[in-house]
């Protein structure tokens, strides 16, 4: 393993559990024995994160520069990882990073001239919550690119859904980095053996995001009645294809407000003054324009 | 041609007699006049100082009046974080707080600082009539996530028709925003939505497209310019973008500035940024901040392109790397000095690659990227080759060399590459700014095989040693050689070892003679000194 001061990387959308796995890190025996540098990286309102970091013995570094994102934020990551090199000189680092930060870029700050002898990154831990990954990562690429670029991916969450649901999740994310171990847990409760098995890999090509491998979304709308028969067996058509479904739906006899999360359809009366036909898709290996096409066949 | 001519004609997609300069000064200017960021956006009069003096060194062909993301936010209610050296953060989403969509009132160009930056553009304008003035507003969908943070992404899909009301809500802010700065005097109109960067095309089309094109219409329905910044990982957008028909598109150094430019131009859309902020403006010289403009500048060529950061200054970017950028953007003739100087210096520390891989066994790729991390095009060409590679079984070996480093920048200059990505195929030039199809890079790396194959058998020399007393059966074994050397017609030296010390260096004892064996010899090379890297290579196929 090359020198400098190692740095652990925890990613993951905002609401993924990273705080409550970072909390649960810093009281770690191997964790707590070492000294600590924190940078929380926030995006979300100022400071939460921040506070809910259990107090200990370590240096917290918070960057909140909320309102630029990407390469602005890149010159204070650079003067924070100086400032700590300088001035804390720790045995360890623990980034915090932004539910829209993108990865390679913090890889890319550490790998930079001003940096790489000082720093590496030991480990790249993404958070994926097993109640909302596949629903946020259809729109939000970073949570893609997060887990893709893992050493190591958490399924944090996993006793708020079926089984089925985690297991359709690790298939997913296996599909997505199918390097990285995976550990399901709840509550960020992660072994200290899980983060000891981890090693950084450099990566010198990036698994490229194919288009039509991943997580794609599409809404729909009409204003013609929906044939009822032909809808749900475009869901059963698409079966692991389709992650999830939600919206109003107008039947011939009825107005629903329909859900489906693996599989599993739920059909509520709509909510007040919704009306019309408009629902959005997520499919899982399924091209949008495919998606698109099971259910405009159904008016 | 004036300044703000020259803007306005590269915007327009036109050549200009030269590429127009307009460095982004947002709360850099503060610490041009001495004083903090937050001291600085807060106050018209420094406002005006502060910009005048960017004006007055950086003499710059356009300028924005501010670069702050949260003004609209602060009008609208949101609460901010001042800092010393950035512009402020937004601490809290209002529609997460207490406020709901429906009780939003338009936004109001009395409220918060807007007026402050009103009156500020209006006296700028005044004092500085020749040159172009940028109006940066917050783009509707980077307004949106200040309003209702990071949830957007969860009601993309729980509820999309709330983020499309939430979108004309910001698109009517934003229509408002641009007419204010308009009214006050800017010929430009930049839409900066840097949250774009985190959604695909798709959800570009249905979130933002129809929200955006409004906006650029009602600026050049007031004749005025519109820009559409972007920056981030947002290079599977630029198509999108134009589709808003902004007359520009200005992105960071995370895109490459070849590919905007092939999106833009076919267009008549104008691009421009992409000069590297941190690495290079903040953390480097001002020679290194004079070459990158110059390397912006020759892939940019003439025509509608605006040189300028990828987005605002750091507060405390050394002015003489900004002055030295301006200097090359105006005078024609530092930039050939720099040229020159430049090529003079890396032939200096050119290495002598006339034998590089030409004698090895293997064969050698080398790929000379910006960064495949960063560079789309640099990351599929390393994929390209690293997925060929595994069948030639250990005979193709390649390499990324990462021009961010200077060895590799030395390397890439030695082995004649001018642009990048490039694939080199044992030292020489093969595939430039294009990725090969597979077959056709299998058809290379085979070809120079087969010449590496012929070439071998030609330079192969070899000794036969002859190992023994020295008797009858040697004597037998040495007539046999010379009459297959004499069929062959092969070049090799036959020699006879009876010194049994001589004997045992061949691992042979005397019970195991008379004894052959072949020696091959392969000259590397001939009438130069080889590099200490080279000749590395040389031994490790040994």
């Amino acid at each position: 393993m090359s020198g400098g001061i190692p740095i652990v990387l925890l990613t993951g959308y905002l609401g993924a559990g990273k705080t409550t796995l970072l909390n649960h890190l810093l009281r770690l025996p191997g964790i707590r024995s070492r000294k600590v540098a924190l940078i929380i990286n926030e995006f979300g309102p100022l400071g939460i994160d921040g506070k809910l970091v259990a107090p200990g013995d370590y240096t917290k570094f918070e960057l909140n520069k909320g309102s630029l994102f990407c390469i602005c934020i890149k010159t204070d990551f650079i003067r924070t990882l100086e400032t700590i090199a300088r001035e804390v000189k720790p045995d360890l680092v623990i980034v915090e990073a932004t539910g829209v930060a993108d990865p390679c870029d913090l890889g890319q700050l550490v790998d930079s001239p001003h940096l790489k002898d000082v720093f590496r990154i030991d480990a790249n831990i993404c958070l994926a919550d097993a109640t909302g990954f596949t629903q946020v990562a259809a729109f939000l690429r970073t949570a893609k690119r997060q887990v893709m670029w893992a050493d190591g991916l958490v399924i944090n969450k996993c006793d708020l859904v079926p089984v089925a649901d985690v297991e359709t999740l690790k298939g997913i994310l296996r599909e997505l980095n199918p390097d990285a171990p995976q550990l399901t847990v709840s509550h960020g409760r992660i072994p200290e053996s899980f983060l000891a098995q981890l090693t950084h890999r450099v990566r010198l090509a990036p698994i490229p995001e194919a288009p039509l491998a991943e997580l794609a979304s599409a809404s729909l709308q009409t204003e013609c009645p929906v044939n009822e028969a032909a809808f749900f067996a475009a869901i059963a058509s698409l079966g692991g294809g389709l992650l999830r479904l939600k919206g109003m739906v107008c039947f011939s006899d009825r107005s629903s407000f329909v859900e489906v999360v693996n599989g599993r359809v739920t059909e509520k009366e709509p909510p007040a003054g919704l009306s019309g036909t408009a629902f959005t898709v997520i499919g899982w290996k399924v091209p949008k324009d495919e998606l698109v096409a099971a259910f405009s066949r159904c008016w | 041609m004036n300044s703000k001519q020259r803007v306005v004609s590269a915007l327009r997609c036109e050549k200009p007699d030269r590429v127009p300069w307009v460095p982004f000064v947002g709360c850099h200017a503060g610490a041009l006049i001495g004083v903090s960021a937050d001291d600085y956006l807060k106050s018209e009069e420094l406002m005006v100082q502060g910009i005048q003096a960017a004006i007055d060194r950086y003499t710059p062909d356009g300028i924005p009046v501010s670069f702050d993301l949260q003004i609209e936010a602060e009008a609208l209610g949101c609460d901010l974080v001042w800092a010393k050296e950035n512009p402020p953060s937004v601490s809290g989403h209002i529609l997460i707080q207490n406020r709901t969509l429906e009780s939003l009132a338009p936004l109001d160009l009395k409220a918060g600082r807007i007026p402050l930056v009103m009156n500020a553009t209006r006296r700028l304008r005044t004092a500085n009539p020749d040159i172009a003035l940028y109006g940066l507003i917050t783009g509707p969908f980077t307004l949106a996530l200040h309003l209702l943070g990071t949830d957007i992404f969860m009601k993309m899909f729980d509820d999309p028709d709330y983020v499309k009301r939430l979108m004309i809500y910001c698109r009517d802010c934003a229509i408002s925003m641009a007419g204010a700065f308009v009214d006050a005097g800017c010929d430009v109109v930049a839409v900066v939505d840097p949250m774009t960067s985190q959604i695909g095309p798709d959800q570009f089309r249905e979130f933002v497209t129809p929200y955006v094109t409004p906006v650029f219409e009602s600026v050049r329905a007031r004749g005025a310019y519109g820009s559409f910044f972007v920056c981030g990982h947002a290079q599977q957008n630029i198509a999108a973008m134009c589709e808003c028909l902004p007359d520009n598109v200005s992105i960071d150094e995370n895109i490459p500035l070849d590919f905007v430019r092939d999106v833009c131009l076919p267009r008549k859309i104008s691009f421009g940024g992409n000069l590297q902020l941190t690495a290079v403006l903040l953390l480097g010289t001002p020679e290194e901040a004079q070459r990158n403009a110059i390397a912006c500048m020759e892939v940019s060529g003439d025509t509608g392109y605006v040189l300028a950061p990828g987005c605002d200054l750091p507060f405390g970017v050394p002015p003489a790397n900004i002055d030295a950028v301006g200097r090359i953007a105006r005078d024609p003739y530092e930039r050939e000095v720099l040229k020159a100087k430049v090529s003079s210096k890396a032939s200096a520390e050119l290495l002598d690659m006339s034998q590089y891989g030409g004698t090895s066994d293997k064969i050698i790729v080398d790929i000379i990227t910006l960064d495949s991390e960063a560079c789309a095009p640099c990351q599929y060409m390393v994929e390209a080759v690293r997925k060929v590679t595994p069948e030639f079984e250990g005979i193709v070996e390649w390499r990324e060399h990462k021009i961010k480093y200077r060895e590799s920048l030395v390397f890439m200059t030695s082995l004649m590459v001018r642009n990048v990505p490039t694939i080199c195929i044992d030292g020489q030039i093969v595939f430039v700014s294009r990725i090969p199809a597979r077959d056709e890079l299998i058809a290379a790396l085979q070809k120079r095989i087969n010449e590496k194959l012929r070439l071998k058998i030609a330079q192969r020399k070899a000794s036969v040693y002859i190992l023994g007393d020295g008797g009858e059966s040697c004597r037998s074994i040495r007539a046999n050689t010379e009459k297959a050397v004499r069929e062959l017609g092969a070049d090799v030296e036959i020699i006879e070892v009876s010194d049994e010390r001589k004997i045992y260096e061949f691992g042979l004892t005397p019970v195991m003679l008379p004894a052959m064996v072949v020696a091959r010899y392969q000259v590397k090379s001939t009438k130069v000194v080889p590099e200490t890297a080279i000749i590395k290579e040389w031994i490790k196929d040994v």
